[in-house]
């Protein structure tokens, strides 16, 4: 099963950061040293207001598939999750060579007979 | 093509006709939900809840003409406002009771209503010099009309 | 059918206050002027105008009641009415009739005794009688009722509360005077003065209260007549070169109004030495007897 194929009310993306390690010396010099080449722990938290109780029954689905925050998996190809974005989707998904996973469940409030809001927290991750 | 004005106007109180109503009012509102997407240029929305209110306005007029004496400011004042079941005991008295409304249009044999089960929100009432005394009522209604025959 | 015209019309007017207590202090009674003054505000530091009008008749009485009031000679009661004159530092003159009152001088005031300390007493307007405006040219009196809807729904025609608020107002135009002229009618011969409405508006304490009888039509038997309290709101005067002084007093009734019809009232006034030691008490306040004519 894939991800839902939804155009969510809000977005917030973070893009994460290189893996960067930084020193501190005892005069306030600093010393950095980069372990990596790619961004890592990228976040995406994504909104779905006033959606039909089936399209809210499917991130329950998906999150169930996933084996909740266990497995990772790409977002889908059309520009659905990414939507209203102007720019290159790619800037928005996860970083290369990596893929999303949930961070935590998503959280689902139902507000009208039919009815329900649900928020998605996704981070970026990369297998071992 | 009819008008219809205050001459074709009634009030019925658990199905009596009430005397010297002044006026009725009834507003009914939904709450739409928003679901606008980030796709979207302009707001979208779906139905939401709904909720209906209403007013009226009688003198207290107290007719003993009949046999049966009618005053139906105090019928309404009574539904809401209510003794304390004991003396000693201030903060404990009968809750409110609710009423059925019929707000009607009638003209000749046609009556045009609409009927809700309402619970009374608030009733004044204001004694002024040159004033005659009367009896202001807001309702909420529960739940959706039972009837609905314009 | 009969057409009445406003010749017949007239106002008279009966004086009326509230009652002060104040404290008359044995200096301020001059015996041998016939004069002694009241400080009606002594909380208050600027001078303020009398609260008494020339031509009111005042009762000073003792304020317990129980004490016998020493002021005017040959009097010894708790109590004594009179007519009072008041000058223009505050000064007051008392005397035997309101026309005394009005032209005033110290010969026809009434002899005083100088107390022998200080009194608490109560001052209180009290006239009996109506004088009649003099010198006027033209009233109105307007009464109207107050009206409330009492329509509600289902009815074609308005209702109105038949028993609204009752209220009246009305104006006198009148040549300015501020000396006695008798009143050229058959009424009683002592008259009011425009320039006591004057005095009237800007009085305070006692207010600007009078009582009106309104003289609608009145020939040797019979009158109609208005008769309410009333309450001075404002009077003007008009200058003009040439021209009369105009005064025009803007009133408003307060409490009931009467419209009366038959024989007016009138007063049996009692011959009696007011110089006497004995005075003829009356148990009716304040003086005179009222009369009233039946069929």
């Amino acid at each position: 099963m894939t991800f839902p194929a939804l155009t969510p009310s809000s977005r917030s993306f973070d893009p994460g950061n290189y893996p960067v390690k930084a020193y501190n010396a005892q005069d306030g010099a600093e010393i950095r040293f980069l372990y990596g080449d790619k961004r890592v722990a990228a976040k995406l938290q994504l909104t779905y207001t006033n959606i039909t109780d089936a399209n809210a029954e499917e991130f329950i689905d998906h999150f169930d598939d996933m084996n909740g925050t266990f497995e990772l998996f790409d977002l889908p190809t059309g520009k659905d999750a990414l939507g209203g974005w102007s720019e290159e989707t790619a800037t928005l998904d996860a970083p290369e060579g990596s893929k999303w996973r949930y961070a935590q469940p998503p959280q689902l409030n139902s507000v009208y007979p039919g009815v329900s809001s649900v928020t998605v927290n996704l981070i970026s991750a990369t297998s071992a | 093509m009819t008008f219809y004005s205050g001459q074709n106007g009634r009030l019925q109180i658990d199905g009596t006709t009430a005397a010297k109503v002044t006026n009725w009012s009834i507003s009914s509102s939904m709450s739409p939900l928003a679901t606008t997407t980030l796709e979207d240029t302009d707001e979208t929305f779906v139905n939401g809840i709904r909720s209906t209110t209403g007013s009226c306005r009688l003198f207290y007029y107290d007719d003993t003409s009949d046999t049966e004496r009618i005053n139906s400011a105090k019928t309404l004042i009574d539904k809401l406002i209510k003794v304390r079941t004991e003396g000693s005991e201030p903060g404990v008295a009968a809750a409110p009771e609710d009423v059925t409304f019929r707000l009607q249009v009638v003209e000749g044999d046609t009556t045009r209503e609409i009927e809700v089960d309402a619970l009374i929100t608030s009733a004044s009432m204001a004694m002024a010099v040159g004033e005659v005394l009367a009896a202001d009522i807001a309702f909420q209604v529960n739940g959706a009309p039972s009837t609905v025959s314009l | 059918m009969s057409v009445y015209l406003g010749n017949a019309g007239s106002i008279e007017i009966r004086r009326q206050g509230e009652p002060i207590q104040v404290t008359l202090q044995a200096d301020d009674v001059n015996a041998d002027q016939r004069r002694f003054s009241v400080d009606f505000d002594p909380t208050y530091d600027d001078s303020r105008p009398s609260p008494l009008i020339t031509g009111d008749q005042v009762e000073f009485s003792s304020t317990d009641g129980e004490t016998d009031l020493e002021l005017v000679d040959g009097v010894t009661d708790t109590d004594v009415t009179r007519w009072v004159h008041v000058d223009q530092t505050g000064g007051i003159r008392l005397f035997t009739s309101y026309a005394a009152a009005v032209t005033g001088g110290r010969d026809n005031a009434v002899e005083l005794v100088t107390p022998t300390a200080d009194q608490e007493i109560t001052v209180d307007v009290v006239n009996a009688n109506y004088n009649c405006v003099a010198q006027m040219r033209s009233w109105e009196i307007t009464t109207q009722r107050e009206t409330v809807d009492l329509s509600i729904l289902g009815e074609e025609y308005r209702q109105f509360y038949d028993q609204g608020m009752i209220s009246g107002q009305g104006s006198i135009n009148a040549i300015w005077d501020y000396k006695y002229t008798p009143c050229i009618d058959q009424f009683v011969d002592d008259a009011e003065l425009a320039n006591y409405f004057s005095q009237l508006v800007i009085r305070f304490r006692e207010g600007s209260k009078f009582k009106g009888a309104f003289t609608v039509y009145c020939n040797d038997n019979e009158a109609v007549w208005y008769e309410c309290d009333c309450i001075c709101t404002s009077v003007g005067m008009n200058f003009s070169p040439g021209q009369v002084i105009d005064s025009t007093i803007q009133f408003i009734t307060t409490g009931q109004v009467w419209l009366k019809q038959g024989e007016p009232p009138s007063f049996l006034l009692l011959d009696t030495d007011t110089r006497a030691r004995d005075e003829i008490l009356l148990e009716q306040q304040p003086g005179a007897i009222e009369l009233e004519f039946t069929e």
